[in-house]
């Protein structure tokens, strides 16, 4: 490769797997890690600005 | 002092439901309307999220970049409160796609990580963030981290052309654009998958954002509230 002998340090990688459908644990696995992420985010944004707004009613009685 | 803030409320209802709709749509596009790539197989969908959420970062820290200019200029703590929301929300994305780059490289180049120039000026965008987050959170004064963090804001801005830019400068193994170029080289179903997946991530940005934003608010409200108990003599709440 090009990039191979222009930078010379990438490591020997051997090829991936030629069957294409054998990818599909990763699919499902990067589609799991990104739902769970954002989903997860919102569930924790939500729950941190109940517990702001009841701070804030504790401090205004 | 309780700020009645309803119209924002239902603004933010309504970009949530704009968000999941959006988001079912781009689902439901990326399943079943894409073609599969004929090299890489089905692993190369993760494509229609892993590009969009890489873009939705960068403009993350173009906001944070916007808003750091902003404080240092105006001194309103409003502006701290965009960059420290659109700091976390970009980094929960510049997570996401190291996390779905690597689940991608496994199947595609055989390896989890590589030292190539993309993958590895990401890394120092996604450190560079979280020493934002750190500075913030062990400088108590609102006002002097603000000061510091409108500085790291803008200075961690500069890695992002970097990022961008880095698979034409350097060669290395992370594919070259394919959409952000003036001969888009993708079919039109996967164009448009793109495209509808990349306004998702916009809408999930503003979403994010808005609530990020209200909370950062709110925490500023009550720390102002807890200084004038503290100056009237009251006892913390």
């Amino acid at each position: 490769m090009a990039c191979c002998r222009r930078i010379g340090r990438w490591p020997a990688l051997p090829p991936p797997s030629a069957d294409p459908m054998a990818s599909v644990g990763y699919l499902i696995a990067a589609v799991a890690v990104t739902v769970a992420g954002l989903v997860g985010y919102g569930v924790t944004l939500a729950r941190r600005i109940e517990e702001a707004r009841a701070e804030r009613r504790d401090l205004n009685r | 002092m309780i700020v009645d803030d309803r119209a924002g409320n239902r603004w933010r209802a309504i970009l949530v439901a704009a968000t999941a709709l959006m988001g079912a749509i781009a689902l439901v596009m990326v399943v079943g309307y894409a073609p599969t790539d004929r090299v890489q197989g089905i692993v190369q969908r993760v494509f229609y999220f892993h590009v969009p959420m890489a873009w939705t970062a960068y403009l993350a820290f173009l906001v944070v970049l916007v808003a750091s200019i902003g404080y240092l200029w105006k001194r309103d703590l409003r502006w701290d409160a965009v960059a420290r929301a659109s700091v976390e929300v970009g980094l929960l994305f510049t997570t996401l796609v190291l996390i779905t780059g690597s689940l991608w490289g496994k199947p595609i180049w055989n390896t989890w990580w590589t030292w190539d120039a993309r993958l590895t000026s990401t890394l120092v965008l996604w450190f560079t963030y979280v020493a934002y987050v750190m500075l913030r959170a062990y400088t108590p004064d609102l006002e002097r981290g603000a000061r510091f963090g409108a500085v790291l804001g803008i200075l961690g801005f500069l890695d992002v052309p970097i990022v961008h830019f880095s698979v034409q400068w350097w060669r290395g193994l992370h594919p070259t654009p394919v959409v952000v170029r003036s001969d888009p080289q993708l079919p039109p179903e996967m164009q448009v998958t793109l495209l509808v997946s990349g306004i998702a991530m916009l809408l999930l940005y503003a979403t994010f954002m808005a609530y990020r934003t209200r909370l950062e608010l709110i925490r500023d409200q009550n720390g102002l509230l807890q200084e004038n108990r503290e100056v009237a003599g009251v006892a913390p709440a």
